[in-house]
């Protein structure tokens, strides 16, 4: 058990990075926790928590903008292609080139052999704890 | 004029008889890029039996000595293209499939199934009802010139762009003959890249009649609007020539991405001509700039190198030559068997022998030697060499 300003009991591992009141949906805190860089999300009301270190480049990719992404369809028979504006609030996009993941689930858009790794994060008692 | 009886793609028989002639004598050779002296005389001639007036009549006065005082038929540019005659542009008059084709190349190159390509050059020809009626007689000499009693050639049957719908009613015309195994596209001189999706219902066409498209780069006609510094600002041929296929290309390769026509038309494989290999680094380029910004092209569902080792092939001629030979092994080892396809270019000052590729392909297994010199452009274009 760890001491914490909250006075949760928590594993050693365990570390408090906001209070649930501020981590509404939508939002996101980066939180040091022992030297590395944690960005945790709420989507939707669930929480998700990745390094903050792209896997390309080693770019902030937590702190990049979190918005949607164009989907498209073609008609072979009209050769029309619809575009569609899609996911709004899952996509993470790393501001330094731009690489498309899904918030998610961690799965990178343009390249299948860089899935984000998921840290465990949870709300308890009023805050949001994230397993390292 | 240079003199056409002239057969400058013969060599000597000491040049003949050399270790690597010897290796290729029981492979199989297919050399897809083959071309026909377009404005030769007899093609011409040929010419006027699919014609009608007013472009027969054209033909036939542009045929006469004398009769007109500049050669306005089909557009050119004026560039000294053979150094006043030290570079012959064509090596020899390619009027004749066995003497002209089949006897040099099976001699020369070891080439057994030569696939023919008219090279018309049309894209700059303005009035599109023109370009259209004498793209299509121009096939129609394909076939009844230079495929009809051959069994080992093959043929592409040119399409022009000006008329993308017009362009898939030749392509389902074609398809029917047995010997024609793709749709051809000279890549210089389109006005709009051709990847564009007004060009769809070509590559429709293609993928209902199961026949690849054949991009033929080219310093053709049509450079001075797609790249007008190259053609206006540079002083000399050697720059024009050396960025003309190249740039093509590129654009050509871009745009398929761009509009995500490998995805929308799985079915079909996409041939490149004439540039080279080198140019090739544009797909790590393109990864690149997919991954960066991926919801611009949303149609494309992989990296364009994936789509580029599945759908796309690439002709080896003309071989680039970087100074330590080494260096052009990497490149051909790059790519190898998975997308490369011989080529010679004959009849014109590109030429490539089949030997100076072979001399790259030391490190290659067997299976990946035969893929490049015959497998690949089997599996495209149908062609049973067994
Ligand atoms: S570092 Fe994140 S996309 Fe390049």
């Amino acid at each position: 058990m760890s001491q914490n300003a909250q006075n949760l009991p928590l594993d050693d591992d365990e570390h408090v990075v906001a209070r649930s009141d501020e981590l509404t949906d939508g939002e996101r805190v980066i939180a040091l926790l022992n030297g590395k860089e944690i960005g945790v999300f709420n989507i939707d009301g669930e929480l998700y928590a990745y390094p903050n270190w792209c896997a390309h480049q080693g770019g902030p990719l937590c702190e990049g903008m979190v918005s949607g992404t164009v989907e498209a369809e073609h008609d072979r028979d009209t050769l029309t292609t619809e575009l569609e504006w899609c996911r709004e609030g899952e996509i993470l996009s790393c501001p330094w080139h731009g690489w498309e993941f899904d918030a998610t689930t961690g799965d990178c858009l343009v390249d299948d052999g860089c899935k984000l790794r998921s840290i465990p994060v949870r709300n308890e008692s009023g805050y949001v704890v994230v397993t390292l | 004029m240079a003199d056409q009886s002239k057969r400058l793609a013969e060599r000597s028989e000491q040049a003949r008889s050399n270790p690597l002639a010897d290796q290729l004598k029981e492979v199989p050779v297919i050399d897809m890029d083959v071309h026909t002296s377009f404005r030769n005389e007899e093609i011409q001639r040929d010419l006027l039996k699919h014609l009608d007036d007013p472009y027969k009549r054209e033909i036939e006065y542009y045929l006469q000595p004398g009769t007109s005082s500049y050669d306005g038929m089909y557009p050119t540019d004026n560039y000294n293209r053979d150094l006043s005659g030290k570079l012959p542009t064509e090596l020899m008059q390619v009027t004749d499939p066995k003497e002209d084709i089949d006897d040099v190349l099976s001699r020369e190159f070891h080439v057994d199934y030569p696939i023919v390509n008219m090279l018309p050059e049309l894209n700059m020809v303005r009035q599109t009802d023109k370009a259209v009626a004498l793209n299509e007689a121009a096939n129609k000499v394909l076939v009844e010139r230079f495929l009809d009693g051959h069994d080992n050639f093959y043929g592409l049957a040119s399409v022009v762009p000006h008329d993308p719908a017009a362009a898939a009613e030749e392509i389902d015309r074609f398809a029917s003959e047995d010997q024609i195994c793709g749709v051809f596209l000279n890549s210089t001189g389109t006005k709009t890249p051709l990847g564009d999706e007004k060009y769809d219902p070509i590559y429709r066409a293609a993928e209902d009649n199961d026949l690849p498209v054949v991009f033929h780069g080219a310093a053709a006609p049509g450079l001075a609007l797609d790249f007008p510094t190259l053609q206006h600002e540079l002083q000399t041929y050697m720059a024009n020539h050396a960025l003309a296929h190249v740039y093509s290309q590129f654009l050509t390769l871009t745009s398929l991405f761009e509009n995500g026509t490998p995805a929308k038309f799985p079915g079909v494989d996409f041939v490149f001509q004439e540039a080279g290999i080198a140019w090739l680094s544009l797909i790590f380029r393109l990864n690149r700039e997919y991954k960066q910004r991926r919801s611009e092209v949303p149609l494309l569902e992989k990296t364009p190198e994936e789509y580029v080792r599945d759908q796309f092939y690439f002709a080896t001629q003309p071989l680039d030559e970087p100074n330590d030979p080494v260096m052009m092994k990497q490149l051909v080892e790059m790519w190898g068997g998975d997308v490369l396809m011989f080529a010679t270019d004959h009849p014109h000052f590109d030429i490539d022998n089949t030997e100076a590729l072979l001399k790259y392909l030391g490190n290659f297994s067997e299976e990946d030697r035969n893929k490049v010199l015959y497998g690949n452009s089997a599996e495209v274009f149908d062609i049973d060499v067994s």
